[in-house]
């Protein structure tokens, strides 16, 4: 009898339940917006910092600060703003890790602040704007834009040129790469290694692991005494949860393309880039990483330049070659894929049906090019006023040939200079009795603020005496004051242009 | 910041005196050499901190409506409870006018219902409240050393009283806790000798049903079908073990445990997230499955999941127990 009440009651609570995980998704069908934001860049471009600081101002904007001036005036109506709140979305059951937001933001509002670390995994956060509809539709109440964004080391991003190539043409570009006279103190090893060695001789484990340690070394040299950011596989500078697995052991070896006998060092190597190519899809390019709506590109413009000839031209190499992966439109790489699972367990015309529909669906819908790209030349705080438009400029000219081939695909770019958090104020100097412009901020914990003069900025082809100077490293400003609490933003250059630029349609 | 304006180097301009410029020739191949980025000794105002002009201002917002959907079903509710209030009224005077004894017939029949419709609100209402007086005693636990003894010997012998069949707390216990003389001791005494016996339960309850459950998975048809089976598997955990601690499982509190059961288990996600880092599975990586998995050969997917929301829900229902 008690058995039978429960029953009931049992079976209503689930009808209920069922009702409500109706009403919930027609609630997201109608009110829900839900856009894929790709925040791109090579390591160190300052892509976690954006992130946290483009939260952070929008959940302030959501409790009434106007922190991004231009998104306000998106949502302005009537004098008054249509935004009700920013939220951060709970952690659900996701298998990706946690952009944690929090802990980043305490690191750089603590009194002896802090940049965030290298990152050195994937992680992912979302964030849903509530906004109110406009005339009419507003008594149809809120809708909710969300944004999924995902943050990863910028050195993974450079194995997506790497997915087309095979061994034998990787191979060819970067021994070619790595012989530039330039490299060579810190190459010369390595490259006299490979020279050594036939693809077709027998598998030496000894050696193929010394080759591949050289390989790395000469990596993390390149990177350090240059500031080279064009350097593959990334899995070899940052590994992420692979670690140090077998089949990352290969480095780049001439002649590979030929036929190569069973058990040869060659067909190893081979073998192993191309295990390397299916797992970073598997695990990366394929699951988190296409069917982006929107893109923000940045570029450390001012560190490259200073870097030096060598690090301006590969970081130009680096975004056009990520510019032709991008032309067919962002996850073109991803077309044409099986569906998977128990789609194609069904009986044949039944799976040939699903499979064609699944087909245009795909390239209807999932892996549409993106909408809007937007260049972000970096750490623009570094300049003051005057010169900005100058980096902008300068920025425009190397994501030209990028930028083509992406409005090609009839995307929007457009280019900004930002600072995602701006970490100085303008000041004029006298020198020599000649007023100079710069900018000053504070450089080590309790010291008082340093000006800084970034220099001359060229604003389009660089001459080459322009190269002449010693390298120069991008000084590493302390962040500002920043409110922990978090309702007043974080001080910021231009950040609003940015997102306007990005996802003002979506406001 | 003044403007530099522009002028020829060897005459003078208002600031600065003509210079002569070293005559050179002009030379194509060497260009002059480039201003260069660099750093310069503070000025004599240089400031410690930068950011202290971020002062960004107040936005108007838009006041809050409530939306059509509120205004709607506002009115079909008042139009509703009208209607029903005038059809018995009418009703009720209509059946007086055939006969006074018809009257009093249809009068006590609609006072009957209405009766009974408040003693379901009201069961409803103790059954929520016995819910809410486990997180009374929770916070009061929680806060001992902020109350009175008196007042968490009230709380707590209040809440030990409830706890029905299996749980009934020998009276030893509650001797114990009116005899305790501090916060603390109260605490002592119930971790000792209550919780073990609600873990106990909590634990014996949800071995049962992961197992019913994962038996249920193991011989489902289709593999579409297993969510949906651990789903209402769920639910019944949530029932059952909210039974097993006393309280009446009704839809409101079913609802409320329910949602207390997924926020409990959302926070130790997420505090594990943080704990440990990379690409972690949640349901498989907490400590007490793994632990299980050690202990207990052939656990599936399904069972720890079903034995893990046990393990919460009972969190959810036992004020002793802290989560996270
Ligand atoms: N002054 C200033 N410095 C910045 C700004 N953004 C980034 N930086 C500097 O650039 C460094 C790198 O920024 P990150 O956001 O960590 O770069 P990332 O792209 O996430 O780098 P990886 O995680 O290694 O790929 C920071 O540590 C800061 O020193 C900015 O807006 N202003
Ligand atoms: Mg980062």
């Amino acid at each position: 009898m008690t058995q039978d009440r429960s029953l009931g009651r049992w079976l209503w609570t689930g009808v209920r339940n069922i009702a409500s995980g109706v009403s919930d998704n027609l609630d997201t069908a109608f009110n829900e917006q839900r856009i894929r934001l790709a925040v791109t860049g090579l390591s160190r471009s300052g892509k976690t910092v954006f992130i946290t600081s483009m939260i952070q101002n929008l959940i302030a904007l959501g409790q009434g600060r106007d922190t991004l001036p231009l998104v306000t005036r998106r949502l302005d109506s009537n004098g008054r703003s249509r935004l009700r709140r920013v939220t951060i979305d709970p952690a659900g059951v996701q298998t990706i890790p946690y952009f944690d937001f929090q802990t980043k933001l305490q690191a750089l509002a603590r009194a002896d602040a802090s940049w965030p670390p290298r990152t050195e995994d994937l992680s992912e956060i979302s964030i849903t704007l509530e906004i109110e509809r406009e005339g009419l539709g507003q008594k149809l109440g809120a809708r909710r834009v969300r944004m999924d964004i995902l943050d990863y080391p910028g050195e993974w991003l450079l194995d997506l040129p790497l997915l087309d190539l095979s061994h034998a043409a990787w191979s060819e570009d970067t021994l070619e790469r790595l012989r530039t006279p330039d490299m060579l103190p810190q190459t010369g090893k390595f490259l006299e290694f490979v020279r050594g060695l036939s693809p077709d001789g027998p598998v030496d484990e000894a050696t193929v692991r010394r080759g591949h340690a050289l390989y790395k070394e000469t990596l993390s040299a390149l990177r350090n005494s240059f500031g080279l950011r064009y350097l593959q596989p990334g899995r070899f500078l940052c590994p992420g949860p692979f670690g140090d697995a077998p089949f990352l052991w290969f480095f780049p070896m001439a002649g590979t393309d030929g036929p190569l006998p069973h058990g040869s060092i060659g067909r190893l190597l081979l073998d192993r880039f191309e295990t390397y190519k299916r797992e970073i899809r598997a695990n990366f390019f394929d699951t988190y990483f296409k069917s982006f709506d929107r893109q923000i590109m940045l570029v450390d413009v001012l560190g490259c330049l200073y870097a030096g000839k060598l690090a301006f031209d590969d970081t130009a190499a680096a975004i056009h070659d990520l510019a032709v992966v991008l032309r067919d439109g962002w996850g073109s790489w991803a077309r044409g894929r099986r569906p998977e699972g128990w789609l194609s367990d069904l009986p044949w015309p039944l799976s040939l049906s699903v499979n064609a529909a699944s087909y245009v669906v795909s390239t209807l819908a999932r892996n549409k090019p993106v909408d809007r790209v937007a260049f972000v030349a970096t750490k623009a705080d570094h300049v003051p006023e005057l010169d900005r438009q100058a980096l902008k400029s300068l920025l425009s000219h190397l994501a030209k040939s990028a930028a083509g081939a992406i409005e090609a695909d009839r995307a929007k770019v457009s280019y900004h200079v930002a600072a995602s958090i701006r970490s100085t104020e303008d000041v004029t100097l006298q020198i020599d009795g000649r007023p100079m412009r710069a900018v000053q901020g504070v450089l080590t914990p309790g010291g008082r603020a340093r000006p800084f003069s970034p220099g001359q900025i060229p604003a389009a082809e660089i001459p080459d005496y322009f190269w002449d100077a010693a390298y120069f490293e991008l000084p590493d400003f302390l962040p500002p004051r920043i409110n922990p609490r978090g309702n007043e933003g974080i001080r910021h250059l231009a950040l609003d242009e940015v997102l306007d630029a990005v996802i003002g349609d979506l406001l | 910041m003044k403007r530099q304006m522009p002028r020829f180097l060897d005459e003078p301009s208002e600031s600065e005196p003509a210079t002569t410029p070293v005559a050179r020739q002009p030379d194509a191949t060497r260009a002059a050499p480039v201003e260069r980025p660099r750093l310069y000794e503070p000025l004599p105002d240089a400031p410690d901190a930068i950011g202290e002009d971020w002062r960004p201002d107040r936005v108007a917002r838009a006041p809050k409506r409530f939306g059509a959907g509120w205004v709607a079903a506002a009115g079909i509710a008042l139009v509703i409870l009208g209607w029903l209030a005038t059809t018995v009224t009418l009703a009720a005077l209509s059946s007086y006018e055939i006969s006074p004894w018809m009257g009093h017939v249809v009068v006590s029949a609609y006072a009957l219902g209405g009766l009974l419709v408040l003693v379901a609100v009201g069961s409803e209402w103790r059954a929520m409240r016995a819910v809410r007086q486990v997180e009374t005693v929770r916070a009061a636990l929680r806060a001992s050393s902020a109350l009175t003894p008196s007042d968490i010997r009230g709380i707590t012998a209040r809440w030990l009283r409830t706890l029905p069949g299996r749980l009934e707390v020998d009276p030893m216990v509650l001797e114990a806790v009116q005899r305790a003389e501090s916060g603390e001791e109260i605490v002592a005494v119930l971790k000792n000798r209550v919780a073990p016996a609600l873990e106990a339960e909590t634990r014996r309850i949800g071995l049962r049903v992961a197992t019913e459950g994962s038996l249920l998975v193991a011989i489902s048809p289709h593999q579409s079908w297993d969510g949906i089976i651990i789903a209402l598997y769920g639910l019944r955990i949530v029932r059952q073990i909210a039974v097993a601690y006393g309280l009446r499982p009704t839809t409101m509190v079913t609802l409320v445990l329910l949602r207390r059961t997924l926020r409990m288990a959302l926070e130790v996600a997420a505090v594990q997230i943080v704990a440990q880092g990379a690409g972690a599975r949640l349901l498989e990586s907490t400590p007490v499955l793994r632990h299980l998995a050690g202990t207990v050969p052939g656990l599936t997917t399904a069972e720890l999941r079903l034995y893990r929301l046990a393990v919460v829900a009972g969190d959810a229902c036992n004020p002793l127990a802290d989560p996270g």
